[in-house]
């Protein structure tokens, strides 16, 4: 896609409908994981030029959780990361393990390492949702989670993906366990080149029919 | 007596989760690897009935680790534990050497019933109950 192009009408259905079957099948896995109930609502998704993301999160200095996958394939570059605020990610290490967590948690590996798996279901399952819409075998490296001001992360975890990337994907998500809510945000970015190849087609539309979406 | 499990994955989350399941279902943990190489040396070391491998891991994949038990040791009892979407690195865990898989975020029934089947062990029978 080129960067003066916005996302056509297609693209962008395209892109919400992955996000909606992934996060469904993460919650899937994420209640067997946790052995308890989980529902994640997509509560808002737009596709942003890298450009502005890159001001956006420059602008903003709150410490975040960050869990990272990079994604990698024939012709094919990406990363995906689960965003989540200090607080939030606090809440959510707390609803998934169960136990009490303390102020200093994200460096307690225990905790850590919560996060990361259910970083990893959340990225993993937008991955294989966009592989499959894609007709593309995606592969994706071990999850990573890091601390620190957003723009910090974000310069750091963009590093080497400009060329080539004119686009992300921000999909606001809510995570509901056990009756409690809390908040995170999926962004995904890959190649202009990958993404024209949804504007071509809704290929998620049959699976959703079939699955009663 | 007790199967002797080692669990090998990066992940101290994932490892805790499949040890309590084992646990519960009366084997025995015998130790627990967070990479590839350490997963070859526990391997040699502790001699497991049965090791369950992530494929995803830093500095040597499970695949990799797959491949070096098994030239120590070719009967080795192996169960991969892949992400969804992870198919054709499991056929070639497979194809290295491992039994069987498990597909993550696990079901613990799943659990038990892939590992007694590696094992040979009848279902639903608690390893701890084993009469040898």
């Amino acid at each position: 896609m080129n960067s003066r192009e916005r996302p056509s009408p297609s693209m962008l259905e395209a892109m919400r409908e992955i996000g909606e079957v992934a996060v469904m099948r993460a919650a899937e896995g994420l209640s067997t994981l946790l052995q308890k109930k989980v529902d994640i609502s997509v509560s808002h998704a737009t596709v942003v030029p890298l450009k502005a993301l890159f001001g956006l999160f420059r602008g903003m200095d709150s410490s975040m959780a960050v869990v990272q996958l990079r994604s990698y394939g024939e012709g094919f570059k990406g990363a995906m990361f689960l965003l989540l605020q200090y607080s939030q990610s606090y809440r959510l290490a707390q609803l998934a393990t169960g136990g009490t967590v303390t102020a200093d948690f994200l460096n307690d590996q225990y905790y850590r390492s919560s996060l990361q798996e259910i970083g990893n279901i959340m990225c993993g399952c937008y991955l294989n949702e966009f592989a499959a819409a894609t007709d593309r075998q995606i592969m994706h490296s071990a999850p990573q989670l890091t601390t620190a001001m957003l723009g910090t992360l974000m310069d750091s975890a963009l590093e080497g993906m400009g060329e080539g990337c004119d686009d992300a994907l921000l999909l606001e998500t809510v995570f509901t366990l056990g009756g409690d809510q809390c908040e995170g945000m999926l962004l995904f970015i890959t190649t202009g080149s990958v993404l024209d190849d949804l504007g071509r087609e809704s290929p998620l539309s049959s699976t959703k029919k079939e699955q009663g979406i | 007596m007790k199967s002797r499990i080692l669990v090998v994955d990066d992940a101290i989350f994932m490892r805790r989760m499949i040890s309590d399941i084992l646990l519960s279902n009366g084997m025995e943990i015998v130790g627990e690897a967070e990479t590839g190489v350490q997963a070859i040396d526990l391997y040699k070391e502790l001699e497991p009935d049965l090791v369950t491998m992530d494929i995803i891991m830093p500095e040597m994949s499970g695949i990799d680790a797959v491949r070096g038990i098994i030239a120590s040791d070719p009967r080795a009892l192996i169960v991969m534990c892949s992400a969804l979407g992870q198919q054709s690195l499991v056929n070639e865990a497979l194809e290295a050497g491992a039994k069987d898989f498990l597909i993550k975020p696990f079901n613990p029934s799943r659990v038990i019933e892939v590992v007694q089947n590696v094992l040979g062990l009848p279902a639903g029978i608690s390893h701890g109950d084993r009469e040898d």
